[in-house]
């Protein structure tokens, strides 16, 4: 749900993986085709020579320096600047608005404008799906997914919690906040359950729908 | 729902149930950077004429040139092999379509996803109370289009297969996860000592 460019992750994976595999099969050809090998130790000397002699060519600074490895720096830095973007890009997409004030919520309200921020949304949500007894944890993030803004419920549930009771019981929540804010914002919904909650010892339930049943305190 | 929020629901479910990548693409960066900083430096070093890092530039050209005499054939075979295995698990990182294990439920209101083991954890619950043993008695294991039930039962108490395969199937009905799941439920021929 956040900006990560994944077609670029998947491109530039595809791209490094292609050089390294068109790399690894020439250096294993080159030793398993005996012309191969010969056209290698051929060709590797006078390329060799040749980038010397340009490096001599062009001469600058101290004895042995060249402006084309000033040039390749130059490169190495712009291209090293380019990948760290591209980590730095990883994730993100977070947004602070969720609702902002439409034409025609101004005509109802000339002279003002309505602005919610993910914060609101954060702190009633978390608090109201927080009070399930079969959820462990909950938290609430707004991104903008294509400049909607839109949230994401990542509830951990208990072990063996329904996860369809869950979802409805969610939904409930979803549509109280809806009622309170008066549009529907894109809300996507993730139940994740957490190994250690396998270790949690057996859970005593009682028969009742689980909306019956307050949160006990644990047996001793 | 508007055809917008339908649209975005999708994207986000599919965002959500497939592997970003990120942690390959920032491994492989990581190493990138690594190697073209110390190219850099090791030219700047070679032109102010300070000794260099590691080799400079006219020696690492040199020994490029010379590898085929240099380094005898079984190390530059077995090099070469680990390079391209190492570039096909990128390629394949690249293509493959790194599905996480999670599932998709219809979208309503809201969009939904849930963890492979939260839905397991789920299905072991109801598959436990249908069969009357002890949650720790099931386990459950989700594939992407299989779940497979294992009961084990207290000894001296037979467990209703065909009961606990329709509570499983009812409650995988109610789930609407996409792909579907088609449960199937083993009873273990021997069951356990005081439970």
């Amino acid at each position: 749900m956040n900006g990560t460019n994944r077609f670029r992750n998947r491109a530039g994976l595809l791209l490094l993986g292609l050089v390294l595999l068109a790399i690894g099969g020439a250096v294993v050809a080159a030793r398993l085709v005996p012309e191969w090998a010969s056209a290698w130790a051929d060709a590797s000397g006078p390329v060799a020579d040749s980038v010397t002699g340009a490096l001599d060519a062009s001469p600058v600074g101290a004895a042995g320096g060249s402006w084309l490895l000033i040039a390749v720096a130059v490169v190495c830095a712009i291209l090293a600047s380019v990948l760290v973007v591209l980590v730095l890009r990883q994730g993100g997409g977070r947004t602070r608005t969720i609702v902002r004030g439409t034409a025609s919520m101004e005509a109802e309200s000339p002279g003002g404008g309505v602005v919610i921020e993910s914060g609101l949304a954060k702190d009633a949500l978390t608090e109201a799906i927080g009070r399930h007894p079969a959820v462990a944890s909950v938290s609430v993030t707004a991104y903008a997914v294509r400049r909607t803004p839109a949230l994401k419920i990542s509830a951990q549930a208990r072990r063996g919690a329904s996860i369809a009771e869950l979802r409805a019981f969610i939904d409930g929540v979803v549509g109280a906040w809806d009622a309170a804010v008066g549009t529907e914002t894109p809300i996507f919904i993730e139940i994740t359950s957490r190994i250690t909650s396998r270790f949690g010892g057996a859970t005593r339930t009682s028969t009742a729908e689980p909306s019956e049943v307050s949160p006990a305190p644990a047996a001793p | 729902m508007t055809p917008n929020t339908t649209a975005l629901y999708r994207r986000i479910v599919r965002r959500e149930t497939h592997s970003p990548r990120s942690g390959a693409a920032t491994t492989v960066a990581v190493v990138l950077i690594l190697l073209l900083v110390w190219i850099g430096v090791e030219s700047v070093l070679a032109v102010a004429g300070v000794a260099p890092l590691l080799a400079d530039p006219r020696t690492m050209v040199a020994a490029i040139a010379s590898l085929p005499d240099s380094v005898a054939p079984p190390f530059l075979v077995t090099a070469g092999t680990v390079l391209a295995v190492l570039g096909l698990v990128l390629v394949v990182l690249a293509v493959a379509p790194g599905r996480r294990a999670r599932h998709a439920a219809s979208a309503g209101r809201t969009a939904f996803v849930a963890d492979d083991r939260a839905i397991a954890s789920s299905l072991a619950r109801i598959a436990s109370r249908t069969a009357r043993v002890d949650p720790d008695q099931v386990v459950v294991s989700i594939g992407r289009r299989r779940a497979t039930v294992d009961v084990r039962p207290t000894s001296g108490f037979p467990v209703d297969s065909a009961a606990v395969q329709t509570a499983v199937d009812a409650a995988l009905a109610s789930y609407t996860l996409s792909p579907t799941i088609h449960a199937s439920i083993r009873v273990a021929r021997e069951g356990t000592v005081g439970a």
